[in-house]
């Protein structure tokens, strides 16, 4: 008989955001979300403090998906950022620092929630349309006639993160690795299926030895070497099965069984293996792949008759293999084979690297796929440096949707925040009466929006570094205040579209004292100015004369996140969806256990 | 089997180290924890830490690294480590088995162990270094962080040191075959010496090695790695330097045309690593004789010429309790210790070649293959009674006998375990079982057999089982009431060596395991590599030269360029690098005090900075500051602290090959030790994941 418990009655509070617990949470999130923001931002290490295994990182998916959240608040704003970085793998960050940036902007200036929730949308608005005008500021087309623009995109994000710890030739080589691997798994004119690129790694081998190769490459366990020497050149007959082969009654479920004495399942299935062993080499199948575990005796009669036998391929693989060998995932052991259901390879190959062999599958047709393998000293360095080459291919192929980057560095959210301000403060009224509120309560909030805008920015600083935006065009400058350098010369903006020139005036962002000003129109960049810059696609980067001016050091913190335009423009209307999500009623029921406190609770809201 | 691992904790570390690092260490990281939360906590290391100048991750770091300061250099000296739950306590040598022992909370104590941990898996040496280094380095960035220098300068300024090192060694680097070479020739004339009773012409001798370093060098720029005898050698050393040298040769009366050809037998065609191994082996004399024994073996084994001086994949030990370490050998073959019950069986199948077959995973009728899902909810229904009696377990016997006998299979290794009955059963029938033998000896036995591995005893057929396998007992002995005979399986198609390592101290036999695979690897990368660097501490003594040299460099290129001034990093570099040389010379002053050829490390700091003062602003690979180093390593002449007792003409040739490192290896642990610094110098905030806060222990833990 269970226990009888006392249900408890759900507690619901008033305006969950007064709370200062809550508050104090959301703090700390954003705290650890803006240090890790940038190519200087600060790593977190995560372990379960019983010696489990230590991640390093900064990259907003990894840290999110390894922390669980108490408060539904918290696990909402985490969702909605990793349900963006899974959409667009980049910008998670950007999303979850101008989420909490724009809750905490709106609590501490003494915002109304409902007139904040108007504001902000109408103030999304224009930055959308601002955004999608073809004649803004912040944003540069993709060159796709050119190898440079896909070079410094991709080495933007690989040089962002921190805890890859690459010196500049390895960061350099892990760059072109994802160009080439981007490269090869766009499709041919004739087949208009795009390919995909899996990832290996390899623990202890210099950088320097990652490499991309067409086709798939398998881990081949000690016992199990592959002899590849006296074989026929392929192509090779592949037959690939996603169920269990291992010969135990799982495939079952969990029924339960009445048997006879003296029959051994067992050995009924084995012999039910056997059959289809026998089948597939009557058919010719030289390579024999299943996604499990496969009974050593079927294993032995494959190989005795020449077959590679390939084993626990594991989910993430099948599905590749049997894009790239047209062979389908075989579902049953009781049925034969139909022979539209065998597949192609093109060859074999067998790649030795560190003390790890691996099997080289080759695609026999055109199908694009390869697999990148990725190699790092270090276990938590190694992770880091796989999300990192996964995020820049995906950003890569998001160019081939939209075509368009934006500026970096910080120089996209001065520039937005600038506008809106002139936007707002030139027809205030008719905004205001527009949205149903006064003039002042509109004026306010769009401080708040710009705010949280310009303070993503301000948070690619982690040391002593000031930043500034100059009066005209509003881009981001940085200067640093050193005990040997008190004035630092600056050259160019943060992005390297605007070169200095006496006439720039400007203003600081993070001394509160300095920051008055008045709005203005951002100046659009005249082609004149900077004619080669736009057309070159490297406007990520200083170019190669700036470069040298500034010497490495300069060139190596430079790389700052250049959104891809289709995920910045999401990721805004990301942002105020949480904060509209927040006027939802939000009832936590406890759970039967919890019987006495009731300080975790949490209130529902409105 | 392992032993499992005793609960210790961090606190512990009392019983390793002093007592003061501890003190340092344990507050520290209670201060560290300032946030924490529900089922998760975050506490915030470095963000409130570092604007006050300290870095308590740093600060973790390098208390780490002090504890193990005597495990840095040839002298090592062993731990205890004491489990008071228990009483039981462990003897360690190495900084990685010091860390495997201890139970470690704490991320920064967790990625120390991580990195050392894949260092020793793939290399097998140097993790003293490693953990030293990023102790010194974290010294380093905390000093720079004290000055108020950001990490942003502190990660680009260490980086560049590390480069300005890499570059210094790779230049001094030298060519393996004309150490090998330098060696050969320094014998040739102590063999003549001895036999004539003649004073040997010095200049003759001095020429002849300074040649041979050029020679290396030339070939190390020509990027050459053909091993070449030595005959080549000289013919190239005679073109090169026809005149000069000449002239001083022919007074020689020991050089001429009958040594070459004399030197030219010494060196056969396959390499001889004596002197190779002599030179990599920091001081471990014993260790490194067995090693030579086996690449002996080895050689002598293999059919075709191309391979390998020595295969460290084809080396397993055989570790052997009780017996004194004099019997440490090394045999070919797969060597075993096993209870002296079968020592008669062994006896019986010695006479004839044997039949083996060979099983991975576990030999009994419960066990089956990986990733077996064992059916639950079958009931099995009868209609009639069981009489028989037979259990399922006895047929599965009787099977696997019959099947066994039917193939004639005189051996049997297993992977797993093998249930004791069978075992009984096979005794019987004459049929030796091993049990637990690594997987890689079963994939060699394979190779060499023709034997396949099988998953179940039922799978045997005539095509799996492998022919012309040898046994014999090699010895047998008598400790601790046991008896143990030492048993040799052989074919003759393999090159698998066994190394036999006899203690009588049980505790002390993982670390002399530890130490042979040491030795072992050592000749490995340098077989590899083709090149090692200077040993003894003279790379290091090279990079605080090149540190201190870069920064007059980078001074008299500010002069002419103002610009560079203002670029701000320069500045911080200067004072970086400075503090990187200091790191460098705490290392080799802390080698030469565990040595023991200093008794303090001022000493030792005023020999190394009067050395570097003599080479003043010279480059790397320069042959003055090669003769220095050379001069500098007869000094220093790194020998083990144990009072063996050496024939004196095997140590004078000792002093003369040098000491040698692994220009792989070194370079490998300065990179782990400088990222493992930055990795901790990086980080601001630690999350502990799945904590339970019932107990309310994490109170001052921020919970999300």
């Amino acid at each position: 008989m269970s226990r009888v418990c006392r249900k408890n009655p759900s507690v619901c509070t008033d305006d969950p955001l007064s709370k200062d617990d809550l508050c104090s949470k959301l703090a700390v999130m954003r705290h650890t979300l803006q240090s890790s923001y940038g190519p200087c931002g600060r790593l977190k290490q995560i372990h379960n403090n019983v010696g489990g295994h230590v991640q390093t990182t900064s990259t907003s998916a990894v840290l999110l998906k390894a922390v669980s959240f108490s408060e539904p608040l918290l696990q909402l704003i985490s969702a909605a950022i990793l349900d963006h970085t899974t959409r667009f793998s980049d910008c998670g960050l950007f999303t979850g620092i101008f989420c909490l940036g724009l809750i905490e902007n709106a609590k501490r200036l003494g915002l109304g929630l409902a007139v904040a929730c108007r504001v902000y949308k109408y103030l999304l608005e224009q930055c959308n349309s601002y955004l999608n005008a073809d004649d803004c500021g912040c944003k540069v087309q993709v060159d796709f006639s050119s190898i440079q623009s896909f070079i410094t995109l991709s080495h933007t994000v690989v040089a962002s993160k921190p805890a890859c710890m690459l010196n500049p030739d390895e960061s350099q080589h892990i760059t072109s690795l994802t160009v080439q691997a981007f490269l090869q798994s766009v499709p041919s004119a004739s087949s208009n299926v795009f390919g995909r690129t899996l990832v290996v790694t390899i623990e202890g081998q210099p950088v320097s030895s990652s490499a991309v190769f067409r086709g798939i490459l398998l881990e081949v366990p000690i016992l199990q070497s592959v002899d590849l020497k006296n074989r026929n050149p392929g192509p090779y007959k592949i037959v690939l099965f996603g169920t269990s082969l291992s010969g135990d009654l799982s495939e079952f479920g969990e029924a339960v069984f009445e048997i006879q004495a003296g029959v051994n399942p067992e050995a009924v299935i084995v012999e039910q293996l056997l059959k289809l062993g026998e089948r597939v080499v009557q058919d010719g199948v030289e390579v024999f792949a299943c996604q499990k575990v496969i009974h050593p005796v079927l294993q032995q009669y494959l190989k005795e008759r020449g077959l590679v036998v390939i084993e626990r391929l594991g989910l993430a693989l099948t599905e590749p293999v049997s894009q790239m060998t047209g062979a389908l995932i075989m579902a049953s052991i009781c049925s034969p084979v139909p022979a539209k259901a065998y597949g192609q390879i093109g060859g074999l190959h067998l790649h030795r690297i560190g003390s790890k062999e691996l099997l080289q599958l080759l695609p026999s047709g055109e199908a694009a796929v390869s697999t990148m393998v990725l190699c790092h000293r270090n276990e938590t360095m190694l992770e880091e440096l796989k999300v990192t080459c996964q995020r820049a291919e995906h950003v890569l192929r998001l160019t081939l949707k939209e075509p368009y980057a934006l500026i970096g560095g910080g120089c996209t959210e001065t520039v937005l925040s600038a506008y809106l301000k002139y936007m707002s403060e030139t027809k205030p009224s008719e905004a205001a009466s527009a949205l149903k509120c006064s003039r002042a309560e509109f004026l306010l909030a769009t401080e708040a929006f710009c705010c949280s805008l310009q303070s993503v920015a301000l948070f690619l600083n982690h040391d002593d570094q000031h930043f500034l935006m100059d009066l005209t065009h509003a881009h981001c400058w940085v200067t640093e205040e050193d005990a040997c350098s008190q004035t630092t010369t600056l050259h160019s903006c943060r992005c390297g579209l605007v070169r200095k020139r006496a006439d720039l005036e400007k203003i600081f962002l993070n001394i509160p004292l300095k920051t008055a000003h008045h709005s203005f129109l951002p100046a659009p960049i005249t082609s004149d100015v900077e004619p080669g810059l736009l057309d070159s696609g490297d406007c990520w980067l200083p170019p190669p004369s700036l470069g040298a001016e500034f010497g490495t050091q300069e060139v190596k913190q430079r790389p700052e996140e250049s959104e891809v335009f289709l995920s910045n423009t999401v990721l805004l209307s990301e942002g105020l969806f949480i904060y509209l999500f927040k006027k939802l009623r939000v009832f936590r029921i406890f759970p039967l256990e919890a019987t006495d406190s009731t300080t975790g609770g949490w209130r529902t809201g409105d | 089997m392992r032993k499992p691992r005793p609960a210790w904790r961090c606190g512990r570390l009392a019983v390793v180290c002093g007592k003061e690092r501890v003190q340092r260490f344990a507050p520290s990281l209670r201060d560290s924890k300032i946030a924490s939360l529900h089922s998760q906590m975050v506490s915030l290391m470095g963000s409130a830490a570092t604007n006050h100048g300290c870095h308590i991750g740093l600060q973790q770091l390098e208390a780490i690294a002090a504890a193990t300061h005597s495990f840095l250099g040839p002298g090592k000296r062993y731990k205890m480590i004491q489990d008071e739950a228990s009483g039981e306590s462990v003897l360690v040598r190495s900084c990685y088995r010091l860390l495997e022992q201890l139970e470690l909370s704490g991320s920064v104590a967790q990625l120390v162990h991580e990195t050392t941990r894949a260092h020793w898996k793939t290399l097998r040496s140097g993790t003293a270094s490693l953990l030293f280094l990023s102790g010194v380095w974290s010294r380093v960035a905390l000093e720079c962080l004290h000055q108020g220098i950001s990490i942003r300068h502190i990660v680009a300024g260490m980086s560049k040191g590390l480069e300005v090192c890499l570059n210094a060694c790779n230049l001094s680097a030298v060519n393996v075959d004309s150490v090998v070479f330098n060696a050969n020739v320094q014998k040739q004339r102590l063999i003549r010496t001895s036999q004539s009773g003649e004073v040997c012409v010095n200049t003759v001798n001095s020429l002849l090695r300074d040649l041979s370093l050029s020679i290396g060098m030339k070939e190390l720029s020509q990027d050459r790695s053909k091993t070449k005898n030595s005959v080549h050698t000289l013919c190239l050393l005679k073109d090169q330097f026809p005149l000069k040298h000449n002239l001083k040769l022919k007074h020689s009366r020991h050089f001429n045309s009958s040594h070459i050809t004399e030197d030219g037998q010494t060196q056969t065609n396959v390499f001889d690593i004596t002197q190779l191994a002599e030179a990599v082996c920091h001081g471990c004399e014993t260790t490194v004789r067995l090693v030579i024994e086996a690449s002996r073996i080895q050689c002598g084994h293999s059919e075709n010429q191309s391979h390998k001086a020595l295969d460290v994949d084809k080396l397993v030990t055989c570790l052997l309790p009780g017996l004194t370490e004099e019997h440490s050998s090394v045999l070919h073959g797969y060597v075993v210790l096993l209870s002296a019950e079968l020592a008669l069986l062994v006896k019986h199948l010695e006479e004839r070649t044997l039949k083996m077959s060979l099983v991975h995973g576990d030999l009994s009728e419960k066990h089956r293959h990986i990733g077996f899902n064992r059916p639950r909810g079958v009931t099995y229904i009868s209609d009639c009674f069981d009489l028989t009696g037979i259990s399922k377990e006895d047929k599965w016997m009787d099977e696997a006998l019959t099947i066994l006998l039917n193939l004639k299979v005189d051996i049997v290794l297993v992977s797993g375990g093998v249930s004791e009955q069978l075992k009984n059963h096979c005794l019987h029938h004459h049929i030796l079982i091993i049990e637990n033998v690594q997987v890689s000896v079963l994939n060699d036995f394979a190779k060499a057999t023709g034997a396949l591995p099988v998953s179940y005893i039922t799978q045997l057929s005539e095509q799996c089982v492998g022919s012309g396998v040898c046994v014999n007992t090699q010895r047998e002995y008598r400790t601790e009431g046991t008896e143990w005979i030492v048993v040799n399986v052989l074919t003759d198609d393999t090159v698998l060596v066994t190394a036999l390592i006899a203690s009588c101290v049980h505790a002390k036999l993982q670390s002399m395991e530890d130490q042979f695979w040491s030795c072992a690897y050592r000749v490995h990368h340098a077989l590899n590599d083709r090149k090692l660097l200077p040993g003894a501490g003279a790379a290091e003594l090279i990079c605080i030269h090149q540190l201190q040299n870069h920064e007059n460099v980078s001074q008299s290129e500010e002069k002419g360029d103002m610009l560079d001034a203002a670029r701000g990093a320069a500045p911080y570099e200067q004072v970086i690098l400075q503090m990187m040389a200091e790191g460098w010379m705490d290392y080799v002053s802390t080698l030469m005090l565990n040595t023991g050829h200093v008794k303090s490390k001022t000493q030792a700091w005023t020999y190394i900075t009067q050395h570097i003062k003599q080479w003043g602003n010279k480059v790397p690979g320069n042959s003055e500051m090669r003769e220095t180093l050379l001069k500098m390593q007869n000094d220093l002449e790194i020998m083990p602290v144990g009072g063996e007792s050496r024939e004196e003409e095997g140590m004078l040739q000792k002093v003369k090959i040098g000491v040698y490192d692994n220009m792989m290896v070194k370079f490998e642990v300065w990179r782990r030790a400088l990222d493992l610094v930055f990795l901790i110098l990086q980080s601001d905030t630690e999350i502990v994941t799945g904590i339970n806060n019932s107990e309310g222990q994490y109170k001052d833990f921020v919970i999300l």
